[in-house]
């Protein structure tokens, strides 16, 4: 865009244009020149209003308390105080503003729905306040005899009333681009990213709540003069659904949205009114065709018919990428020697969940410029103890030692400013912002002037800068102008790491970059992080063992939340204590051949995926799954963590839809059909985690699921004992093992022909895990059964053939006594080395 | 004095069973759909204004029908309006049923008109009745008995029946629940019927003590919130301790200080979210905070 015509397209100067007009072309149609002034009054509450909802993601139905306060507080001025229009305006605006501190300081601690219901709480309570403290309010009178001394005529109020709302909707202009503003958009959509790149995020909702509440109350003070008296109404609960209305009709995610949405709902009630009185009638009806056509409103329609489905809460436009952009890595500007070798110690950490220990005593020197990895099998405490090192959770025990500074109790942000980044296992980028932007919020949070509230964000000395060698150094220059949502899953990946290494951190944290990635994405990724290596210290938590293995200056590795190995890869990959946590009891052979129902190739296919594709939104997951079970067959589904063998069970189950392939069960196509109809054909499912009700008690939990033709109760009981005692316990207070116990009973309630069965042995006790497998072994009498597991010892025993992933592929199928004996094969795929 | 006050406690447990009955149904549709219904209220003053239309048609079976149909109200607008918004931004529910409450609400004033129209219970609950000092109408005492009578069935309807399991299940984790065989869809229409025909019934025994009026749904919704959230979202005990215990205190403050009657409720509840962020008797839930 030209500069002309971006100048010519600013928000502000569109809307002093519309507001400007106004006044003419509404008497024309019937309405007054009040009504104009009322819209540009409306239009800055709404605003006000969708600071909170559409900038910061906080739904408040609180707004109408300020606009009602500061209408009364600037009404009690004038009349009581001091009889001068701008004082008692500013009077009212300075009470909301007080207003806005004391109530935000109390209910932001709450969070969700509590934060809204009590929003609404408080609205109530001033009306009711309001209505019924008469000596003070006029009660339901309200205050009459407020006069304007100066600007009389409508028309000069009308000239006064924009002026000042201009005025007032620039400064949200200018805050949205602020430093400040950004940070509320990245907050927005994930609270947690934006604490760990060290902001105050409470403080920053905070300030929001405010400055909002300030700007209600300008619009509510400005509204006493226009209708020159002040009434009760405007606190009442409805109309604080007055500018919820107005931003859904004009958009919430843009920033006339409300301006748009003010002049509908005030032109439109104004004409509909003197049409019939029951003119809300219409609008409930435009309303809801709104909220299930158009959700972005008017603004929403506008862009589509401009073909530009973007937000508009600021401007589009992204400051140009230097002429000479380089990466990082080209700069080779590493971040300040550290004079001690030891970047960070970690002596005695220790932290248990009731009786779970995720930690126990755990000791960990990591040295500068090395990439460091923490591995172990799932359950080990990995991601708990990055948690732990960056604040995000208390620790019951130990100490942390960061750079010769004791950061043990040192809270989360200032660990950030200390210099220790992290990367999340689930990707957690701004779904809603650019690229671009997400890397540069990140950046920002270093600048001197991260919290202003007027400054041009874009105008940051060196921060766009900084954004821009970032992104380059991980390869996404040139999708800097991508919204985050519409990225490739390892492309987020990237971007995660862009935002780690924006606060210039002295350690690298990373939790499971390659997750959920194919192969060209695993090597160009584990290239980059080899490679920031040199300049950073990389602490790196990774379940793709080869490429830990060949990256590596050095492992630890955990297992139940002890470190049971730590040394140069070649020594983890040939340490025993290793294999036997990764393979269980490894290479022992077969005890007793499996008691085999008939001849394999003799049984009918029960359940066939054929060149099965899935995933989540963004990420594809699964690759080309081909995987057969027969009737009466147990079947090991294999892999290391993270390798898709849970998504594969969830798209078996029609929780995920197949993007392409075909899976079908005795003959039907079952491939995208509801879970309930899946379960009906014959499949139940022991999920990952059990999954029990723990609302209810124990027979409950197994009668929700009885259907005609499942065990009876006392078979359920018989197989497992422990139910019956424990029958009347609800879920929430079971064991671990019973709750495993629960959960296969309770797939067993209604008729199966097959079951799906999800890590059934993990974090159970050695004797519980006899006790379950003891009760499956039975159970493969009168169903077929797919066992995803990652113990192979355990399952490979008695199942009759094994898949095994890697990375999404299935990389070996085969009959699992052949695969018992593959040592080599074992290793490989499933263990280290 | 302490008659009055007795007699005060009767009537605040009268109005907080009432309270109770449009708190629980509210609850229930929290819980399964993940949604706070603003639109509650209305299905409430449905109930009365269906009883009063149905009343001259059928008599005394108008106290049964009208519930009914507002259950069907209700279950048509889930499947028309609510359900395309299942799965997309938990916003849209909201302010869809924001949009449903104004909708209706000007619906019924445009059919029943904006005036109060009278409700008189039957002729054998008219009168007192007399225990000491304390005084009580027949009709109190019914909705008082009723009210509990029909909180133990949807009590014993939510722990002793499968549906009822079904619900509760599904409050905490809908997903298990579909993974069990059970059309989530039929159960979300039906748990809307279920609360919609609750706050009908409310509605229905509210009808002879405040007057039938379109502004009823206003009067009904915002105790509700408050009762549901003093008594944790998603705790059946908790609306129960709750309503009872904004209904005695609404009803204490309209005999010592009148102006304060209606202030007192939010007073209460502010108090106790900031002292107990989940209520009184609510629990850890994952899926709303």
């Amino acid at each position: 865009m030209k500069p002309a015509r971006k100048w010519f397209f600013h928000p502000i100067l569109i809307a002093g244009i519309v507001f400007a007009v106004l006044p003419f072309v509404l008497p024309r149609i019937g309405s007054t020149t009040s009504l104009a002034t009322e819209i540009a009054i409306y239009a800055l509450y709404g605003l006000g209003f969708n600071l909170l909802l559409g900038y910061t993601g906080l739904v408040s139905f609180g707004a109408s308390a300020f606009f009602g306060a500061a209408s009364y507080a600037a009404g009690i001025a004038v009349l009581d105080i001091y009889d001068n229009m701008y004082f008692a305006i500013l009077f009212g605006t300075v009470t909301a503003a007080i207003l806005g501190l004391v109530i935000g300081l109390l209910i932001l601690r709450r969070r969700g729905i509590y934060f809204s219901l009590l929003t609404l709480a408080f609205t109530q309570l001033f009306y009711e306040i309001a209505f019924k403290w008469t000596d003070v309010t006029g009660g339901e009178n309200g205050l009459q005899g407020i006069s304007r001394s100066t600007l009389t005529s409508p028309l000069a109020y009308h000239a006064f009333v924009v002026v000042v709302v201009l005025c007032g909707m620039y400064a949200i202009w200018r805050i949205a681009h602020s430093p400040f503003g950004r940070l509320l958009q990245a907050l927005r959509d994930n609270e947690q990213r934006v604490r760990c790149l060290g902001y105050d995020t409470k403080r920053a909702k905070l300030i929001s709540f405010i400055v909002s509440a300030t700007v209600i109350g300008l619009g509510g003070s400005l509204l006493t003069f226009l209708i020159q008296s002040v009434y009760a109404d405007n606190l009442n609960w409805q109309h604080a659904g007055d500018p919820v209305m107005m931003t859904i009709l004009g958009g919430i995610h843009h920033f006339l949205g409300p301006t748009w949405g003010a002049i509908i709902f005030l032109v439109l009630s104004d004409q509909l009114s003197s049409l019939t009185e029951h003119w809300w009638l219409f609008f409930g009806a435009i309303l809801i065709a709104f909220i299930l056509l158009s959700p972005e409103g008017i603004s929403g329609i506008w862009n589509r018919l401009r073909k530009n489905p973007h937000w508009t809460l600021t401007a589009e436009d992204i400051p140009p990428p230097p002429k000479d952009l380089k990466g990082l890595l080209d700069l080779d500007a590493a971040p300040s020697a550290v004079a001690d070798d030891l970047v960070l110690t970690v002596s005695g950490l220790s932290k248990r969940f009731g009786s779970l220990v995720v930690a126990d005593k755990v000791d960990l020197k990591v040295k500068a410029r090395t990439l460091h990895s923490l591995i172990g099998p799932n359950g080990a405490g990995k991601t708990t103890f990055f948690n732990m090192l960056t604040g995000l959770m208390p620790h019951d025990g130990g100490t942390l030692t960061f750079c010769g500074t004791d950061i043990t109790r040192m809270p989360a942000h200032k660990r950030i400013d200390a210099g220790l980044a992290r990367s999340f296992q689930i990707v957690s980028v701004f779904t809603n912002l650019t690229v671009f932007e997400t890397v540069r919020v990140a950046a920002q949070a270093r600048s001197p002037y991260r919290s202003s509230l007027w400054r041009d964000a874009y105008r940051l000395p060196g921060v766009c800068e900084k954004a821009w060698t970032l992104l380059a150094t991980v390869g996404l220059a040139d999708r800097a102008y991508e919204l985050c949502a519409n990225l490739a899953h390892g492309e987020q990946r990237l971007l995660e790491i862009a935002v780690a290494l924006a606060t210039d951190p002295e350690v690298l944290l990373l939790d499971e970059p390659l997750a959920g990635l194919g192969d060209s994405d695993r090597e160009r990724i584990g290239t980059l992080i080899r490679q920031l290596s040199r300049s950073h210290t990389v602490l790196l938590i990774e379940h793709d063992i080869d490429r830990v293995l060949s990256l590596s200056d050095r492992i630890t590795v955990l297992h139940q939340g002890h470190v049971i190995a730590e040394g140069e890869p070649s020594l983890i990959a040939n340490d025993p204590n290793v294999l036997e946590a990764y393979l269980g009891r490894h290479g022992t052979k077969r005890v007793q051949p499996v008691s085999t129902g008939g001849a394999p190739a003799e049984r009918q296919p029960l359940l066939t995926l054929s060149g099965v594709d899935a995933g989540y939104s963004a990420s594809q997951i699964l690759h080309d799954i081909d995987l057969e079970v027969r009737e009466g067959e147990v079947v090991a589904l294999l892999g290391r963590n993270g390798v898709g063998k849970t998504t594969t069970l969830q798209t078996i189950m029609g929780l995920l839809k197949p993007t392409k392939g075909t899976i079908t069960f005795a003959g039907h196509n079952i491939t995208s059909l509801a879970p309930d109809r899946i379960n009906k054909h014959g499949i139940a499912i022991v999920p990952e985690g059990r999954r029990i009700f723990p609302n209810l008690t124990v027979v409950e939990n197994l009668t929700l699921a009885q259907r005609e033709g499942g065990w009876p109760l006392e078979e359920i009981y018989r197989l497992f004992p422990k139910l019956h005692t424990r029958q009347d316990a609800r879920g929430e207070n079971l064991s671990g093992g019973e709750r495993q116990m629960l959960a296969i009973g309770r797939a067993l309630c209604a008729p199966q022909r097959l079951i799906l069965l999800d890590e059934p042995f993990e974090g159970l006790a050695p004797s519980v895990v006899a006790e379950v497998l003891a009760a499956i072994e039975q159970l493969r009498n009168t169903t077929s059964i797919l066992l995803v597991e990652h113990k192979v010892d355990l399952v490979l025993d008695f199942a009759d053939k094994a898949y095994i992933m890697v990375n999404g592929q299935i990389s070996y199928a085969g009959n699992s006594a052949a695969l018992q004996n593959d040592v080599e094969t074992q290793t490989r795929l499933l263990g280290v080395g | 004095m302490t008659e009055l006050i007795i007699s005060q406690v009767v009537n605040g447990l009268v109005l907080g069973f009432l309270y109770v009955l449009i708190a629980i149904g509210l609850s229930i549709i929290f819980g399964m759909l993940g949604v706070v219904n603003f639109a509650h209220g209305v299905y409430f003053a449905l109930g009365a204004y269906f009883a009063l239309t149905l009343q001259n048609n059928v008599g005394p079976w108008a106290i049964v029908l009208a519930p009914i149909g507002v259950g069907i109200v209700g279950m048509a607008i889930e499947m028309t309006l609510m359900r395309p918004l299942y799965g997309k931004e938990p916003l849209l529910g909201l302010f869809m049923t924001f949009g449903i409450a104004l909708f209706v609400e000007e619906l019924i004033r445009t059919i029943w008109g904006a005036a109060g129209r009278p409700f008189n219970p039957p002729a054998f609950l008219s009168g007192f009745i007399v225990w000491g000092p304390v005084l009580v109408t027949k009709y109190r005492l019914f909705v008082l008995v009723m009210t509990i009578i029909i909180l133990v069935a949807l009590w014993l309807f939510l722990h002793g029946t499968r549906y009822g399991r079904i619900i509760r299940a599904g409050s905490r984790d809908p997903e298990m629940v579909s993974m069990l065989g059970i059309n989530l869809k039929r159960v979300f229409t039906a748990v809307f019927g279920l609360g919609t025909a609750v706050a009908g019934i409310a509605g229905v025994l509210a009808a002879p003590l405040w007057s039938v009026v379109p502004s009823m749904s206003e009067s009904a919704i915002m105790p509700a919130f408050v009762v549901v959230t003093i008594g944790g979202l998603g705790s059946f005990g908790g609306a129960v301790i709750s309503g009872l215990l904004v209904g005695i205190s609404v009803a204490l403050t309209i005999q010592f200080w009148p102006a304060a009657s209606t202030a007192v409720m939010y007073a209460l509840m502010i108090v106790i979210l900031l002292i107990r962020p989940r209520g009184l008797l609510g629990e850890s839930w994952e899926r709303f905070e």
